[in-house]
Parts: C-alpha cells; structure tokens; sequence
C-alpha cells in the first residue's frame, strides 16, 4: 500500500454492547476492517452476525440501548467517535452516504418524492437555492434512468415501485459525491430483475463519483459479480476477510466454505444441498472460545478451538481461525482434507 | 353475488381434455381466472389478478411456479386453497373439485393441498405452544392423538423437548419446521409451500431444502413450490413454470426450462439472477 | 446465561460515546396507580368491618359533624347524622359495581361488534357501522330522562342504558384490529384445516385483541363512574337512600357553606379512582400483537 492510499474507512477493534434483560451483551464483539478508495467491501453475514449494527456504529446511528464500547473508527483519518452530532450530521448524507434497505420506511410518504431529495441537496449546500436544487434533483433522477423525472419529482412515494424509489435514493446518496456509500441490503427487497437494474445505476454512479462501497448482503451472488473484497461476519466477529477471487476459490474459514456450499445457484449440483448443521449462537449464548466451533467439522472436537482465535491480517487479508483451510471449498459429503496449521504462520511471515 | 344461474354459466368449458389417467393427478387447475374488483373513483374497474392458468401436478412430483411480485402466484395459491372463489375455471385436487357444491367433496379436496406459508414470523400464532399449533388441524377433524402429534415433530427433526414451548421463542428455521409439521398433520397429498425459504438465512435454507426433499421421499407427497429464487426453484422442481400477469407464459421439465429458455421474460428473469462466481462477471 | 463479554474489550465495559438511554419503564406511573387504588379498595372493603360502620343509621343529633372530630364518626355526619365515612364506603361498592357491569355489558357486545365488522366487512361492516354512528348521535342523558319518565328511574335503568349505548369505543378498536389481523397468515392457516371463520376468529383472533381492550377496559371504569355520577346528581340513576357519590355531592351541595367536606370527600374519592386507574392502565402497553414483518430478513 503506498503511502497516497489512506484507506477511506478503518475500524479498529469495535466493540458494540446492547443492555439486555440479563445485563450488557456484545453484538460487535473486536472487529477490525478497512475500505480503500473507490473499493467495493462487500459484508456477508446472517442474521445475528452484527452487520448491521457494526454499519450503524459506524454512522453513529445506534438504536437507543447500544452503544460503542470501545474501538476506533477512523473516516479519512477523522476518529468518527470523536465527533459530536452537528460534526457527524455534516458528514453524513455528504461525504458517507448510506441506503438502506426498504426504500418505503426511508422515504416520508406523506411528502412528494422531489421535496425531499431537494432537502437533502440543500443540506450539504447552502448556497444552492430553492430552484436550484429543484433543477438538481431533476437531474439526479435523470442520472439512474428515471422517465419524465420533472413529473416524477412531484409524486408520492407510493406512487413509485420499490425499484425507482431505490433508484431515487441512491442518487440522492451519491448527489454530493460521497468518498463512501454504505448500502445495507439495496436490493434485498426488490424482485431480481429490478435488482439488476438498481446494481447498475448504482455501479454507473460509483463510476462517475469515485466513491468507495461498503455493501452488506446475504446474496453470494451478489457479492461474486460486484464486490473486490468480502469480509466475513459471524456472530458478532470478523472470521475472514479476502479478495473476492481468492475468497471463492479457496475460503479459509470453515464458516465461509460452508456458507459457499450451501448457496444454491442455477450451476448447483444436483442432489441434496449441503447444510451446516445447527444454529448460529445468540449474543448472549456465545462462549469464550471460537464461536463457530459447535458447527465446524474440524474445530468440533478439537481443544485449540476452546480458545478465541484471533484475527492475523496480512496485506488486504486476514483470517481468524485455528484451523484454516488451505485447499480449496468443502465438497459435498466428502471427508475434509487434512489441514496444515503451519500455513497460518507462513501466512503471517509473507507479510 | 351471482346468482345460482350465473355460477353455472361462469363454469366454463375447458380448453385441456380431462384427464384420462387412472390414478389421480395431485392437482390440476384447469383454465382459473380470478378477477378482482377495485373502485377508481366513481368506476368499478375490474382486475384480473389469474388470467387463464393451467397446471397439473403428478403425484409425487414437485412443480416450481416462478414469478416476480404481483404477477398472481399468491392469488392463484389462495383460490386452490379454496380462500378465494375462482371466477371461473376448475380446480381439482385428487381428482376432487375443491369448489364442489357437495360439501363432502369440497372437505376432501380442501383436507387434501395443505400449505407452508413464507414469513415464519406470521405464520404461526405467537401465543400458541408449537404443540398445539401442529395439533390444531388434528383437533379440527376429531383425529387428535399426542402420538402423532409426537411423530410429526419426530419427522421434521423437532426435539419433543420443545413441544410446549410458544411459537414466539422458536427461530426463523424452526417455525418453518412447525410450519411444515402443521401442514402435513392431515396427511395431504399435495403441500403448497409457497416461499418457503425466502425468508430464512442461507445455512437454514439449504437445511429446509434437505429436509422437504427427505419428506417427499418418505410420504410421496406433491409439491407446488412457489418462489421468486430462481435457483433455489431448480433445485426442487420437476417441472416448472413461469408466471408473469396472470398468466403462465411457459411450463416444462426443469432442465428444459434453464437451459433452453423459449419465452423472453425467462430468459430476462434467468439473465438477471447474479451468479455466485466472480470470474463470470457480466460487465 | 453466560455473559459473552470479549477478552480483548476493556474489563468494565466502558462508553465510547453517551447511549441514548431507553425510555424509563412503565413501572413508576403502574406504582402510584396502584397506590391510588389501594386507598379505594381499603375504602370499599375494610371500612365495613369497622364497629363504626352505619351508612344508612340517622342522628339528627349529631347532623353535620366535620371530620376528624369524633372517633365514631371519622369523617364527619351529612345533615341527615349518617356517618359520611360509611356512605362513602358503601357509595363507592355501588359505584364500581354499577361500573364493572356496565363495562362488562359494553365490553361483550362492542367487541362482538367490532370483531365481526373488521373480520368480515362488507355490508355486515357497513350495517355495524351505521349502528355505531346512530349509537354516538344518540344523547345518553336525555335518552335516560325520557326512559326514567316512562319507567321510573332506578339503578337498574342506567345499567342498561349505559350498557346498551357505550360499546362503540370498543367496537373501533375491535374492529381495526381485526381488519389488521385477517389476512395474517396464521389466521388464515386454521381455514385451510378445515376451520370455521367463527373459530378462527375466537381462537386466533380473539386472544390478541384482548390485551388492548382490557387497557381500554380500565380506563373505562373510572369513566362511566364519572358518568354515573353526573347521573345522579341530575337524579336519574342511583335512588336515595342508597348513597352513591354523585348523589352524595349533589346533596352536599345544599350545605356548602355549612360543611363543604360533604362535596370535597366524595370528590376526592372519585379523583383517587379516576387517578388511579389512568396510572395502572399506562402500564399495559401493545406488546402482545403479533408483529408483521415484511420483506425478505436482515
């Protein structure tokens, strides 16, 4: 990494406690990540990983009974922890820009479409007027495709399908050219082919600002066709982080190759699908040691794996797992093959 | 409300030939339109929700219905269920008419498509023990027995331990599992699921996946599954189809399906599912 | 349960930044309407078992006696010598008696209402809502004058009356939330068994909405004994010599200047009962409906 690449966005070490009924519980339990500019950081977790939440620590957008209970979270070299609200409201919607998942909630129905992208223009400048960001809100619905947008701009919000209120969203998001866009969930909601449509707009419009992404989803998918670098969550920890080639050929954390596993796509193949036995633990349920160790056919009954991993980074990389896989993803019903524990610490020696 | 005169009329004559096969077929709608009416402003407009759909499920296959929202599928589920009358057309389960005037007939037909709903968060009643909701359709016919309520659990991988738990402290995979335990309590023939996984994580998706696959060996049930996961469709099905309006724009095996697409909206819909391979990307 | 807390986090968890705290439970108000009430059931039940005890027992001797003087009659004596304390306690049984079964009566048939117009709709909504526009148009208290006139005013009456023209408050909230919860898939689910709508809805629908009626039901009591009050004051419900608090008042009233603790006392209580209950009933919030949720999951 040369020294012009200030990464966008570096979490060091987060922790993010939730007050329950039987006392303060970690949800984002030491996570630790970077998004270099302009790249695309694609989350992947299942409910119950702390993704979202880990996003919304990261805008400072925590529901009441969360908070941050220690770590850094450094947006272009600014902790944002430091920052108080009127600092962080400047740079959201500005600099980081973030959308979300139902366009419905998002957006107040009860006010045209047009009013509020125009609000959120005027925001983040001051000197454009009333007019201005009419013409600029029209232009922006002009940019991600949507027809006749000086009518459009007039409409309710349930006067929109879900695929041009997203549409909508995003070039309101992007309209200050942000150096990050977080997108939790974008397309979840929305029908495959108009999933595809918003990808694109949101693609075209990345291309033309610059802006990094952080893109949360459960879609596999998604991820292959869009994402640089995945990072791994599972109940509330980082286990793997890695370029996007490299993470489908070869995972190394035994959870990412199960999740891989269990995808079914249209090349599948046929016969039973593979299914990682049992469940993901409850924040409140997790133990001291790996928390994947229940359900890993390797950890299951190995000591080591009664202690936490920790996360080694390497480069752009990193893997918390005792026993990383080496070669390759799990076959179906197969034995795993034999795993060499040395190949972390070579791992960590080529850095 | 139609008169008795008008019902007769509406019961169209069908353009598919009866079927000719000595053993019944699951399920077999025949030419159903199901029309809505909505009021837009001082007019009554009518709005076909099923325009014209034909399907026929053997027995112990499983049939994929693949559509994007609003193109019907769940209309079409409710009016074989017998939740919506159809405006005309036949529906048949077992070879009895589900809209029959003999209510016996109707009871038969009804008991006989069973279903799996998709939110299993509104699916079951959340004050209810999983115990009972599975022996709910049990007691509604006098057939009630903890045994079988015991071997239901058993066949969908529930530990009886949690049988009197209430619904709300069950995961997302573990309602579909009372879900699915619900739906065969009276031994159907055919299961609708409609959406039955879309709802859950990836891991317990495939888990589900498995585990309808396992039951449909054991019991030789029919499956109409009804999903807008195109992959996950393939995996499932025998045969699919596709919906789009109201209509069904193209049927046929599987494979036929995926790999040689005829209607353009497959194609587009099979084009834009993202695959889970980063070197085969589009752009 | 185990406490999962990191190894790597500080050892008490510490506060980056200020939580925005969680809004305060509902325990606080539950206390002081439970307070509240306490003194009204103490009133009701313990104050007849008291050697003291004589509401109906007349003294002219001893007519219009303020409180805290004598010890047999604690809370003073009415111009007719009957021990204010007594009637008070008895007034307020009258009171909540009448009130319970009015808000019962009102209870059963505004939900029965509410439930079949919400579950139902169409003309049976429609018809069942022009019932509930006729019912609100309908001005109780001059109907009860007319009804008195004809039949005689009695306890009796009233019940009847408030009973048959109060339901439509629980009737709306029935009948939303049935309309809410009839296309929800485990409603729908007993109908594909084989279930009856009437079924369903007793057995599925039912229990949900009960929760929130209950919280109207509450709150309701210590409404229609304020409405009971009115009444009596005008006359028209409880008869003399029963004692009820209205009526109290409106006796008081004449004396007002001699002893205006006959008008304060029965004021009071009422307050304490009013009070009390909008305390409780803050504390039972919808927690009970089962929630929607759409879309695919997080």
């Amino acid at each position: 990494m040369s020294a012009n690449d200030t990464p966008v966005l570096e979490v060091e070490n987060l922790v993010v406690a939730a007050d329950t009924a039987h006392g303060p519980v970690t949800l984002v339990d030491d996570v630790s990540f970077s998004v270099a500019p302009g790249e695309v950081l694609s989350l992947v977790g299942e409910s119950g990983s702390g993704k979202s939440i880990t996003m919304l620590a990261v805008m400072g957008l925590l529901p009441p009974g969360t908070w941050v209970a220690s770590g850094r979270i450094r947006f272009q070299g600014t902790d944002l922890l430091d920052l108080d609200e009127r600092a962080l409201n400047e740079l959201r919607g500005g600099r980081l820009a973030m959308v979300f998942q139902d366009p419905m909630t998002t957006l107040n129905p009860v006010r045209r479409v047009g009013s509020q992208l125009a609000e959120g223009v005027r925001l983040h400048d001051r000197s454009i007027g009333r007019a201005g960001a009419r013409r600029r809100v029209v232009e922006l619905l002009e940019s991600v495709g949507i027809p006749d947008p000086a009518a459009k701009a007039r409409d309710y919000p349930h006067q929109w399908s879900g695929g041009m209120r997203q549409r909508a969203l995003i070039a309101g998001a992007m309209a200050h050219d942000p150096a990050l866009l977080i997108a939790d969930e974008p397309t979840t909601a929305l029908d495959v082919t108009i999933q595809a449509q918003v990808m694109r707009v949101l693609a075209a419009s990345r291309a033309a600002s610059g802006s990094a992404m952080i893109l949360i989803t459960h879609d596999l998918g998604l991820v292959a066709q869009v994402a640089d670098r995945v990072a791994v969550m599972y109940s509330g920890r980082i286990v793997e982080t890695q370029d996007v080639y490299r993470i489908f050929d070869g995972p190394r954390h035994p959870y990412t190759a199960g999740l891989l596993a269990s995808v079914l796509s249209l090349e599948s193949a046929d016969g039973a699908a593979y299914a990682i036995p049992g469940q993901p633990p409850t924040p409140a349920g997790r133990g001291e040691g790996c928390p994947f160790q229940p359900r890993c056919d390797i950890g299951r009954d190995r000591e080591e794996c009664g202690a936490r991993p920790h996360l080694v980074s390497a480069g752009g990389s990193s893997i918390a797992c005792h026993f990383p896989l080496v070669d390759g993803s799990l076959p179906v019903g197969e034995p795993l093959p034999t795993i060499a524990p040395l190949a972390l610490a070579s791992e960590v020696k080529a850095s | 409300m139609t008169t008795l005169l008008e019902r007769r009329r509406l019961r169209r004559v069908p353009s598919v030939p009866e079927p000719t096969g000595h053993r019944p077929l699951a399920l077999e709608v025949v030419d159903v339109h199901k029309d809505f009416r909505k009021r837009v402003g001082f007019r009554t407009e009518t709005f076909a929700a099923v325009d014209g759909v034909s399907l026929t499920v053997e027995p112990g296959e499983t049939v994929g219905l693949v559509g994007e929202s609003g193109c019907g599928k769940s209309t079409l589920v409710r009016t074989i269920l017998g939740l919506h009358e159809p405006t005309s057309g036949t529906i048949r389960v077992m070879g009895a008419d589900v809209n029959a005037w003999g209510s016996r007939e109707r009871a038969k037909a009804r008991s006989n498509a069973q279903v799996v709903f998709q939110d299993p968060y509104s699916s079951l009643d959340p004050r209810m023990s999983a115990k009972n909701i599975v022996a709910e359709p049990l007691r509604l016919h006098r057939q009630y027995s903890q045994e079988r309520v015991r071997e239901l659990f058993d066949w969908v991988g529930l530990p009886w331990e949690y049988a009197s738990r209430k619904a709300a402290a069950f995961s997302g995979g573990q309602r579909q599992r009372i879900g699915i335990a619900r739906a065969l309590a009276l031994r159907p023939r055919l299961v609708i699921l409609d959406e039955p996984v879309s709802a859950l994580d990836v891991s317990i998706q495939a888990q589900i996946i498995n585990l309808l696959a396992e039951l449909q060996r054991e019991l030789g049930v029919s499956y109409l599954f009804v999903a807008h996961d195109l992959s996950v469709v393939r995996h499932v099905s025998h045969r699919v189809a596709v919906m789009r309006r109201g209509r069904i724009v193209e049927q046929g095996p599987t494979e036929e399906i995926f790999l040689a697409p005829q209607d353009d909206y497959t194609r587009t819909l099979l084009s834009a599912i993202p695959i889970p391979d980063p070197r085969r990307r589009s752009s | 349960m185990t406490v999962a807390v990191s190894r790597f986090a500080l050892p008490a968890l510490g506060r980056r930044r200020r939580p925005r705290t969680l809004r305060p439970s509902g325990t606080v108000p539950m206390y002081i309407g439970i307070g509240l009430l306490s003194s009204i059931v103490l009133l009701i039940v313990v104050v007849p078992f008291l050697p003291l005890y004589d509401p109906f027992g007349q003294d002219l001797v001893d007519a219009m006696m303020p409180p805290f003087v004598a010890a047999e009659h604690p809370l003073g004596t009415d111009s007719l010598g009957r021990d204010v304390l007594s009637r008070l306690s008895l007034a307020g049984l009258v009171s909540v008696g009448i009130a319970a079964t009015v808000v019962a009566i009102n209870f059963v048939i505004g939900v029965t209402l509410g439930l079949i117009a919400g579950y139902r709709g169409g003309l049976l909504d429609s018809g069942i809502g022009a019932l509930s526009d006729v019912q609100l148009a309908m001005p109780v208290v001059i109907l009860l004058i007319a009804l008195s006139a004809v039949f005689g005013p009695s306890t009796q009456l009233m019940v009847i009356t408030l009973g048959l023209t109060y339901w439509v408050g629980y009737a709306r909230v029935a009948r939303a939330l049935a309309m809410g919860l009839r296309d929800r898939d485990f409603v729908v689910s007993p109908l594909t068994q084989g279930g009856s709508h009437g079924r369903t809805v007793f057995t599925h629908v039912l229990p949900q909405v009960l929760p929130q009626m209950a919280v109207i039901a509450s709150f309701d009591i210590a409404v229609i004994v304020g409405i009971e009050s009115s009444l009596d004051y005008l006359g028209l419900g409880v008869q003399p010599p029963v004692p009820s608090w209205g009526a109290m008042i409106t006796e008081g009233q004449k004396y007002l200047q001699i002893n205006p603790w006959l008008v304060i006392l029965p004021g009071i209580a009422l307050f304490l009962l009013v009070a009390g209950m909008q305390f409780l009933s803050q504390r039972f919030t919808t927690e009970s409906v089962a929630p929607a949720r759409k879309g695919a999951r997080r």
